[in-house]
């Protein structure tokens, strides 16, 4: 099923409960439309959660989320991203830092603590990204981490957004075999 | 179906139990073996979580120091069932204190990467803060 544009990702998530959704966004407007989901989220829909960053720095992502006036007390990060780049890695109000991309083991751990640790019924988990984990892991384990990530996101009950950056040529494949275990792949292109 | 493999495994393991118990000299001697077939069982399990687990995770540091105690708690095991089969006595009867000393001491660091593990990966503060960020403002 392939929907297009951040209205699709309001209207047709809206009023489901728990999905799993993996969302394309092209290079140019990816800090745009997961700022933009994110709001979504947190301020229209009021649901707290997870947010898994590979990609960006908490401090970058926490300023930037600030600007856009979104309330981050809502969200755990998960950041995989600081330490690997060398960056102050003590544990904050709102982030745990975790080693590096390749440790997928204490991705996990982290994942399942916080989302269990995060009240209310409804919750969120913003995997972000796909792309980042296929620069140090290969194809097949990122496949069968995202199968697994699938799979705990539906025992979890969890509005699940798995972002991937659209490179045809490198995630086409991976995308096609993710999209059987999505409930909903989301073009942000358009 | 389960059930059907749940009772043929609760079978194979009584049976399994009966042989050691009954091929046994002496009582002592099986509860040694019963003792060492449960231990070999723990370590191959932990053996393969290790092998599973991602390189310098946290899960697998702590992994590797409880299976450093399954070792001399096997090792324990083997050393107190040579004892009765060769009655050793003297210097080679401490050598069991030795590795139930150094089980203990490998359980500590286990025990301490398991608290870092709990005080990293548990969320209960951050949790706190999105209860109370989740409370609908009271207006004036």
């Amino acid at each position: 099923m392939k929907k297009s544009g951040m209205k699709d990702f309001e209207d047709k998530l809206r009023n489901l409960k728990d999905y799993i959704a993996l969302a394309t966004v092209p290079a140019s407007s990816y800090s745009k439309s997961n700022k933009e989901m994110i709001r979504i989220l947190i301020n229209t829909q009021n649901t707290p959660g997870v947010y898994v960053t590979l990609n960006k720095p908490f401090n970058i992502l926490e300023k930037d989320f600030k600007i856009s006036k979104i309330d981050i007390n809502k969200i755990i990060f998960i950041d995989a991203v600081t330490k690997t780049a060398g960056g102050k890695t003590s544990k904050t109000k709102n982030c745990l830092f975790i080693g590096s991309p390749e440790n997928l083991s204490d991705i996990s751990l982290a994942m399942d603590q916080a989302v269990r640790a995060v009240p209310g019924k409804e919750k969120f988990v913003f995997f972000d990204s796909l792309s980042t984990l296929l620069i140090f892991n290969s194809a097949e384990v990122v496949a069968r981490f995202i199968h697994f990530l699938a799979g705990k996101m539906r025992v979890w009950k969890v509005k699940g957004i798995i972002i991937s950056l659209e490179d045809k040529k490198n995630n086409k494949e991976l995308i096609d075999k993710l999209s059987q275990v999505c409930d909903i792949v989301l073009d942000l292109g358009g | 179906m389960k059930l059907l493999k749940n009772i043929f495994v609760v079978i194979a393991i009584i049976a399994g139990l009966y042989a050691i118990f009954a091929l046994s000299p002496s009582t002592e001697i099986g509860f040694g073996f019963f003792a060492l077939s449960f231990g070999l069982l723990a370590i191959l399990w932990t053996v393969n979580a290790y092998r599973d687990l991602s390189p310098n995770s946290s899960l697998r540091n702590y992994t590797a120091m409880f299976l450093v105690s399954l070792v001399f708690i096997l090792l324990h095991s083997i050393w107190s069932t040579l004892i009765i089969l060769f009655n050793f006595k003297g210097f080679l009867n401490y050598i069991n204190y030795l590795f139930i000393s150094a089980a203990y001491v490998a359980f500590v660091f286990a025990a301490y990467n398991i608290l870092k593990i709990g005080k990293e990966f548990g969320f209960r503060e951050q949790a706190k803060e999105i209860k109370k960020a989740l409370k609908p403002k009271k207006s004036r």
